[in-house]
Parts: structure tokens; C-alpha cells; sequence
């Protein structure tokens, strides 16, 4: 479904320009869950970021391909992608207080891939949203459907970002940091949420974190990230049991678990 | 350090709502104390108030040592951008007259102490990376010779490699100056790693304390319970 091959992206606004991504290689079954793990600076969000065509201007790939569905992506113009995302690939972020829009009803942001991609009239499009808010666990859609983003809790919105991400039946969705922002309790939660739902619509995900704790949880493989370069990649059993890169071993021995106290001496 | 049976909130008259209550513990000598629970539940109100930022209602906060100095989630936010590390950390040296010479030594020692060598006292903060800047808020924290260091979110915004490596830092110098902590997390299993003692917050109220294994074996409050088989702990 998804074939990325050798991708690289530069900054070109720095000289010499920079390598945000080298040489990144992946592929995507239907409905599979990936992860892509990695520490700032990474490269992870830049190539999220191009699968969606969401590049800044000054960085640019300038090698490998991204064939999505047959399509290949980069030579997508702005009006193909425009009619691609939200249909066929939809992002949801960290943090939805920044990325859901403060000035439109939470109604209207369900509604708007539906809007743009489907011929629905406006009752169908309500109905839709209304089905979609409670599939993602929003506790009364009818109420919740005139309200504005800033009116619910964190862990809401999160579920409002991943209901207006899957109203329109993508493929492919690309969570970056889906989860981080979030209590622990609302954590467990919106993972629950995102395994069901891909369980029920088949989409595949694209997990971006650096936690592995997450990765572990809702991932079948992962990528695991250095300063743009892959450092190794794998199923997600071997690559925590069996890590071949120095890196991957550093990255889970720092890993905080219960399994080993750094504090020797107690005080008192 | 003593906390009796404080309640505070914030608000005055009849807009006053209640954030803390009948919160009721000790802090002592050495000890690292954990406090965790989720957004809202009067962490930070907690500290705070032992810092003299919110007044309490009713109850008292009693120091036993100098006033505690805290360290917070974002360095980027509590460093003054304007000016130079070697600039902000004599600052509280500055307003005690202390005289160029003896501040910028002591400054340098500091610096020595967090792992920064002192090329670091001529950067600005905007230079640094989030590790070396969490080292300098934590020099800062102690450049006054504080025994009590109240630590809100200190590893949280910081990469795991980078996370261990200030977790290490804090540890190693609780133990050569003798430091007390208060080290408020929502991280559970970084809870686990630092600390001696845990206090569990939630709605404002401590609902259970005791020793970290203790709590993380046998926790006896449902929402304690719910908080550990909540949390993600990584599977070896």
C-alpha cells in the first residue's frame, strides 16, 4: 500500500544544507500499525510530514520515492494533494488544543473531510459526524456537536482529532505523538481507542513516538530513528529483545521501568 | 520540611475555590519524595504553596532549612533569554552583594558540579540543548546553597537517553550535598526509579502515601490501582 524508497529530505535555508532525513526506506501493509520511533532531531516528524505533502518550503526531498496506492506522491500538485488528504491520508498530532481549529464547532471539524470529498448533503454529514463522535467514545454527540475545542478536557479533543481523521475512511493515518500530551489513564484510553478503530476500518497506522513503552504496546513493527538515519528496523518483539544497533540498545536501556531502581541508598 | 494539614486555592470571596485539601506530610533530611497524579489534581498548587506562591487557607508550611528552590519541566521558560548563563546564574549572588570576583568562582564551581564546563557561562539559554539547560536551572536551583530542591515535571520534556542522564545527575548530587527532594511527576515508572517515598494526589488530596515498593506492589487505593494498570511499563 505504502512504499516509501530512499527518501531524503534537506533543509536548504542552512549552507551546506541539512539532512533532516537520509535515506529512509518503508513499507505499509493494508490496515498494519508501524512505529517510528526516534529523539528529537530525528527526522521522525519530517517524514510524516512528507507523506502529506505538510513540508515547509525550505526543506525539500531531494531524493527517493513514496508510492502511495500506485501513486507516486511527489509529483503530486498542490490540488492532487489536496483531494489525497483527509480522503486517503489523515494526521492527527500531540497537541489538538493547537491543531484543531479554536473558532469552529467541533461539528464543523468532524464534518470537514466529508465536506471536501464526498457529495453528502448537509443532514448525512451531521448524521456521519454524529455516528463518528460516538464511535470514538465522545460522551454526548449531540451536545458536544455545537461546542468549541477549548470547552473540552485534553483527552476529548485527542478523540475529536482521531474521529475527524477517520470520518472520511483513509487508509493511512499518521499519528505524531498521538499520545504524549496526556495523563496516563487518558493515555491507555486513546491507544484503546486507535488499536479498535483500526481493527474496525482496516486503516493502517503510522505511529510516531519516542516512547518505546507506546511503541510496545500498539505496534506490530518499528523503525527506530538517529539524526535522520534509520539506525534498525524490524518487528517490535525482536527489536526490544534483540537489538542489533548500539543506539536501539542505549535508547532501551534508558527506558524508565520498574525492573531497576537508580537510587541505591534510600535517605532518610 | 513539614506540610500540616494545609488547605489553599486560589480565587478571593465567593469566586474562591478550594484546590488542596487537608494536605499532610513530611519531608525529610535527604529523602527524595515522590508526588504523582494527573493534570488538575493540585500538584503544582502543591508546590506552590511550600513555596510561599499561594497562601494557605488554613494549616501550615514549616521549613526547617533555608527556602527550597525549585526546578521546572520547561528550562527554556524559567531562563531569561536576554542574558547570559554566567549572567543568570550569579543573579541571586548579585542581590546579596557578594562581589564579582567570589560569584563568578562560584558560578564556574556550579557549573563544574552539573557537568558544564565553564565555556558554558558566556552562552545564551536559546544555545543550549534541553539537557544542558535543565542542568543549568538545576545549578541555579542550588547555587544558594538550598538543601530542598522541589522538582516539578524535571524530566519530562527531555528525551529518554537525555532523561536518564539528568535523573543520574539529580541522584548523584543528592548524595554528595545531602539535597532533599520533592519530585513531582505524572511518569510512573521514573517515579519508581528516583524515589524513596511516593505520595499519590488526586482531586487536591493525598490519597495514599508510603515507600515506593510498597506503593508500586501493593497499592491499597482503587485509584492508585487504576493509575499503575493504566500505565504503559516497558516489557522486557
Amino acid at each position: 500500500m505504502l512504499e516509501i524508497n530512499g527518501l531524503t529530505i534537506e533543509f536548504q535555508d542552512v549552507k551546506p544544507p541539512l539532512r533532516a532525513v537520509e535515506d529512509f526506506s518503508l513499507s505499509m501493509e493494508p490496515g498494519e500499525i508501524v512505529g517510528v520511533v526516534g529523539e528529537s532531531g530525528s527526522g521522525k516528524t519530517m517524514t510524516a510530514l512528507a507523506l502529506l505533502g505538510l513540508l515547509k518550503r525550505h526543506a525539500k526531498i531531494t531524493a527517493g520515492t513514496i508510492v502511495f496506492k500506485g501513486k507516486d506522491l511527489r509529483s503530486l500538485s498542490q490540488k492532487q494533494w489536496q483531494a489525497m488528504r483527509g480522503k486517503e491520508i489523515s494526521m492527527i498530532f500531540q497537541e489538538p488544543m493547537t491543531s484543531l481549529n479554536p473558532v469552529l464547532t467541533i461539528g464543523r471539524q468532524m464534518e470537514e473531510s466529508l465536506r471536501l470529498h464526498t457529495n453528502l448533503d448537509r443532514k448525512s454529514r451531521k448524521a456521519r459526524a454524529l455516528a463518528m463522535m460516538e464511535q470514538v467514545g465522545l460522551p454526548w454527540p449531540e451536545k458536544l456537536y455545537g461546542c468549541y475545542p477549548h470547552q473540552l478536557s485534553g483527552g476529548m479533543r485527542q478523540r475529536v482529532m482521531i474521529g475527524a481523521a477517520l470520518v472520511g475512511n483513509p487508509s493511512l493515518m499518521v499519528a505524531d505523538e498521538p499520545t504524549t500530551a496526556l495523563d496516563v489513564t487518558i493515555q491507555a484510553q486513546i491507544l484503546d481507542l486507535l488499536k479498535e478503530m483500526n481493527q474496525e476500518y482496516g486503516t493502517a497506522i503510522l505511529f510516531i513516538s519516542h516512547d518505546l513503552r507506546v511503541i510496545q504496546s500498539i505496534c506490530s513493527r518499528v523503525v527506530v530513528m538517529k539524526q535522520g538515519q534509520t539506525v534498525e528496523a524490524g518487528a517490535v518483539e525482536d527489536v526490544l529483545a534483540n537489538p542489533q544497533a548500539e543506539y536501539t540498545r542505549k535508547l532501551l536501556a534508558a527506558i524508565p521501568h520498574r525492573g531497576n531502581r537508580l537510587r541505591k541508598k534510600r535517605g532518610r | 520540611m513539614e506540610v500540616r494539614h494545609v488547605c489553599a486555592g486560589y480565587g478571593r470571596g465567593r469566586k474562591y475555590r478550594r484546590v488542596l485539601f487537608d494536605v499532610d506530610f513530611s519531608l525529610y533530611g535527604g529523602e527524595i519524595l515522590g508526588l504523582v497524579g494527573e493534570s488538575g489534581c493540585g500538584k503544582s498548587t502543591l508546590s506552590k504553596t511550600i513555596l510561599g506562591f499561594v497562601s494557605v487557607e488554613s494549616g501550615q508550611v514549616i521549613h526547617h532549612t533555608s527556602r527550597p528552590q525549585m526546578v521546572f519541566q520547561d528550562p527554556f521558560g524559567s531562563l531569561n533569554p536576554g542574558k547570559r548563563v554566567g549572567w543568570i546564574l550569579e543573579e541571586p549572588l548579585r542581590m546579596q552583594k557578594i562581589p564579582a570576583a567570589a560569584r563568578r568562582e562560584k558560578a564556574e564551581a556550579m557549573l563544574a558540579k552539573v557537568g558544564l564546563d565553564k565555556s558554558f557561562l558566556e552562552r545564551y539559554p536559546r544555545d543550549l540543548s534541553g539537557g544542558q539547560r535543565q542542568r543549568v536551572s538545576i545549578a541555579i536551583s542550588l547555587i544558594q546553597g538550598s538543601q530542598l530542591i522541589l522538582a516539578d515535571e524535571p524530566v519530562s520534556a527531555l528525551d529518554v537517553t537525555i532523561q536518564r542522564q539528568i535523573m543520574e545527575l539529580m541522584l548523584a548530587l543528592q548524595e554528595e550535598l545531602g539535597l532533599s527532594y520533592l519530585f513531582i511527576s505524572h511518569d510512573l515508572d521514573v517515579i519508581y526509579q528516583m524515589c524513596d517515598r511516593v505520595m499519590v494526589m488526586q482531586e487536591g488530596r493525598v490519597i495514599e502515601e508510603g515507600d515506593v515498593e510498597r506503593i508500586f506492589e501493593e497499592p491499597r487505593h482503587p485509584y492508585t490501582r487504576s493509575l499503575l494498570a493504566a500505565s504503559l511499563s516497558y516489557a522486557q
